[in-house]
């Protein structure tokens, strides 16, 4: 009983731990903020942190009880799309987080064409996903 | 009558509706006679092309040029940052169907926001192996291998919300406190980098208005 109640105690300070840290992690990398004000509607930042955190308390959940979520081949491909949506936004915005564009533009003196580096960036990572997913046959480790 | 000293203070960025902008809309002014504090604000300081967005740099030394001009003998003391930027935006055309647009963007970012937060969360947890770590804890705990989640999963799944809502400072939209919530704050980082941003790349190109 005694090991019960303090698994409980350490497994609810674990979680606090895990929530800031996430949280601040996501807040800093500023996908949110980004997109709230690209959408001009930075008046509702308190409903997305809302989102935030329903999300990944939900998502936490249904991760550690492994809840079945009866959501169809349409449901994914929609719920698929949201998360390449975040998870895009996040990579780039770790890639500018890093200064990676503002160094490799001075280092190889790039000053125009800027944008179609980006866009070969987002292919690039496209082209990545496509053959991790279908052209890979060693399932890894 | 001794030199009157006027002072001005620009906004980093407004956000104007018309094409005419006096200086009483980018900014306060302040003067111990209340008759040349009218006189400044009122003078015209740049004029938008109608129905077009747009955005203009100015620096402070054209809005002393400007005072100069009507009144030689003012000491203009500006305080503030040396440049400013003004965003025009067309009147608002049909309301209702802008609405509709900020509804529809509200709900994709907020369900961004929602399946892009849960899909990360479970990312992590996979990544940093959150299960093999809690069965070892049980087994360190209770001699026993786990068969199914344990009290430990229910303590972290607690626990998470808990964080959650302490790091962001609110309960649905009751605040905990009065400091802003930390994507408050961000907000404004962001935003200073933009202005910023637009300041020093209009610089560049030339384009701010100076007196030169």
């Amino acid at each position: 009983m005694l090991a019960q109640i303090s698994m409980l105690l350490i497994a609810i300070f674990c979680g606090f731990g895990v929530a800031c840290g996430f949280v601040a992690f996501i807040i800093l990398i500023g996908v949110v903020p980004r997109l709230s004000t690209k959408t001009h509607t930075a008046n509702h930042v308190m409903l997305y942190e809302n989102m935030l955190i329903l999300g990944i308390t939900l998502g936490n959940i249904i991760f550690l009880y492994q809840i079945d979520m009866p959501f169809g081949k349409l449901g994914l491909i929609i719920l698929g799309l949201f998360f390449g949506f975040f998870v895009g936004c996040l990579s780039g915005a770790l890639a500018e987080l890093v200064k990676m564009f503002p160094i490799l533009t001075r280092r190889i003196r790039l000053r125009d064409g800027l944008p179609y580096v980006i866009v070969a960036l987002a292919l690039g990572k496209c082209l990545g996903v496509i053959v991790q997913w279908f052209l890979f046959t060693n399932p890894g480790p | 009558m001794s030199e009157q000293i006027l002072y001005f203070k620009p906004e980093r960025s407004t956000v104007v509706y018309k094409e005419n902008i006096n200086i009483e809309d980018i900014g306060t002014v302040f003067c111990q006679d209340p008759a040349i504090t009218n006189a400044v604000e009122k003078i015209s300081l740049f004029t938008f092309h109608k129905n077009m967005d747009g955005r203009q740099v100015i620096t402070v030394l054209k809005v002393i040029s400007l005072i100069k001009q009507e009144f030689p003998d003012v000491t203009v003391l500006a305080l503030g940052d040396p440049e400013f930027i003004v965003f025009h935006k067309k009147p608002e055309p049909a309301p209702k169907k802008e609405r509709t647009i900020t509804i529809i963007k509200v709900i994709l970012v907020s369900l961004v926001s929602l399946f892009g937060a849960a899909f990360t969360i479970m990312t992590y947890n996979n990544d940093v192996g959150v299960n093999e770590v809690f069965n070892q804890i049980y087994t360190l705990f209770t001699g026993e291998v786990p068969k199914k989640t344990t009290i430990l999963h229910l303590g972290y799944a607690l626990g998470l919300p808990v964080g959650l809502i302490y790091f962001f400072n609110h309960v649905a939209y009751h605040r905990l406190s009065d400091d802003p919530t930390p994507l408050e704050t961000q907000m404004r980082i962001y935003e200073r980098d933009v202005n910023d941003g637009v300041a020093i790349s209009s610089g560049r190109n030339k384009k701010t208005l100076d007196v030169s």
